[in-house]
């Protein structure tokens, strides 16, 4: 099985406060890896360490490896910008910018230099297909995107992240502010989308990790507890803390 | 009530119910078992009564264990128990339509007993009575290592069944009036021999339960 990213002895802290502890995790290639645990367990911190996100916060230090492709993406000669198309990221709440369904989507080709309309026009229409958004949109892709639904503006933050073509796609809580519908419609989407792309998605929502997810590793405490074959995670988790939390006998 | 304490509480009741249809399974084997030594009409006739109980208890955890997966969509160990009990209530449903089976049998022997028909009857009886015994113990006390031992045990069931087996055709052979007792004898013979490979499934689910391996593969 292929590994397409992968931590080392990964240690984060905020100043002093130690917010990962020595998280070794391999992402495999094209599968679904859910990240699943109690608030402040660390493990949308540990989200955010696979494109850099952490790096707009102050005092954050991170130790260990974070490697994309066996290549190390904290390496100072990495390009941010180039590591985050390779890496994009859906967030908790839709985040649509303020501008037409065609310029959110376009808005990342554009900065990576594509100017051709042809071209834009086509690479708007498949990444909004992609995400199973086209036939909702393709009549008012001049319209502002904040007139969409809640399910549809994450879904064009899907497509906005598609459109770079990145390798990995990290979602944080992708659903969490949506309809049961919509929540549907992007978990058909996520198990669609990792034909091609490979997913991490952070949920609190534990039959959704089981529902969707072929990997399943469970933080606690800025540690991994345990790290597992999603079935066998949910039918037979191997650590009791794991046991306890996802039947719901924590605390 | 928080909710975890009602799914406790509910659990409870399922692990209730269940041990109690297991306890009216094993009365109906030993009932049954008796009323083959004796030819006891009576207590045969109520057995085959008591079966209706059996099934109807067998519907109210049916119904419980499908109301929790309904409601509750059960991960890890709470999925092991509602899974568990929903494959063993098959199995011990099973064995009390062969105990009734049995009591049927038992009603059309006229000149001997079945028991004095074969001599190794009653040892195959004894097994897969015990069986059925010892694996619902095993279940009571979430104890693999006595359900693996029960498991063992049925290859003596199924020597005996050949045991009995040879019985009947040397009856048959000696004397050929004796051939319908013979046949109704084969056929408790295979109730039986049933009997203690239901004990045998169910031990393999009490082994699921605590290791989540049946039958020493891993089903998720």
């Amino acid at each position: 099985m292929e590994n397409i990213m992968e931590t080392k002895s990964l240690h984060l802290y905020y100043g002093d406060n130690q917010a990962l502890k020595n998280i070794n995790l391999q992402m495999r290639k094209n599968k679904i890896t859910a990240l699943i645990g109690p608030s402040g367990c660390g493990k949308s911190t540990y989200l955010k360490t696979l494109n850099r996100m952490n790096d707009l916060i102050e005092h954050v230090k991170i130790e260990g490896q974070v490697l994309l492709e066996g290549q190390d993406i904290y390496d100072p000669k990495v390009d941010v910008t180039m590591l985050r198309k390779r890496v994009g990221m859906v967030f908790q709440k839709p985040n649509p910018f303020p501008m037409s369904i065609y310029d959110n989507v376009a808005y990342g080709p554009r900065i990576h230099g594509i100017k051709k309309r042809s071209q834009l026009d086509e690479l708007v229409e498949t990444s909004l297909r992609g995400a199973a958004l086209w036939d909702e949109v393709k009549d008012r892709l001049k319209k502002s995107a904040m007139g969409l639904s809640g399910g549809q503006q994450q879904r064009l933050c899907i497509a906005r992240a598609l459109a770079v073509s990145p390798q990995v796609l990290l979602m944080d809580e992708p659903t969490s502010a949506l309809d049961p519908i919509s929540t549907m419609k992007i978990e058909d989407l996520m198990v669609e989308l990792k034909e091609k792309y490979t997913v991490a998605i952070v949920t609190h929502n534990m039959q959704q990790a089981a529902r969707i997810s072929d990997y399943t590793a469970f933080f606690l405490v800025g540690e991994m507890v345990e790290y597992a074959d999603t079935e066998k995670m949910f039918s037979m988790p191997s650590d009791k803390r794991t046991e306890d939390y996802i039947t719901g006998r924590f605390g | 009530m928080s909710a975890r304490l009602s799914f406790d509480r509910e659990l409870e009741l399922l692990n209730t119910d269940l041990i109690k249809m297991a306890a009216m399974v094993e009365e109906a084997i030993t009932k049954s078992i008796e009323a083959l030594g004796t030819s006891n009409r009576d207590m045969a006739r109520e057995i085959i009564d008591q079966d209706r109980q059996v099934d109807d208890i067998e519907k109210a955890i049916e119904a419980r264990s499908l109301r929790l997966l309904m409601r509750q969509q059960p991960v890890a160990r709470d999925l092991r128990a509602i899974s568990t009990t929903l494959k063993m209530i098959t199995d011990l449903e099973r064995i009390g339509d062969q105990a009734a089976d049995i009591a049927d049998l038992s009603m059309r022997f006229e000149e001997e007993s079945a028991m004095q028909v074969s001599e190794h009857l009653e040892a195959m009886a004894s097994i897969a009575s015990a069986m059925v015994h010892e694996s619902v113990e095993s279940y009571i006390h979430n104890d693999p290592a006595h359900a693996g031992a029960i498991i063992k045990r049925d290859d003596e069931v199924d020597a005996l069944f050949v045991s009995v087996k040879n019985d009947l055709i040397e009856k048959i052979s000696q004397n050929q009036d004796l051939a319908d007792d013979a046949i109704d004898t084969l056929m408790v013979a295979k109730y039986l021999e049933r009997i203690a490979d239901h004990a045998v499934n169910v031990c393999e689910w009490v082994i699921f339960y605590s290791t989540g391996l049946h039958k020493k593969t891993q089903i998720l």
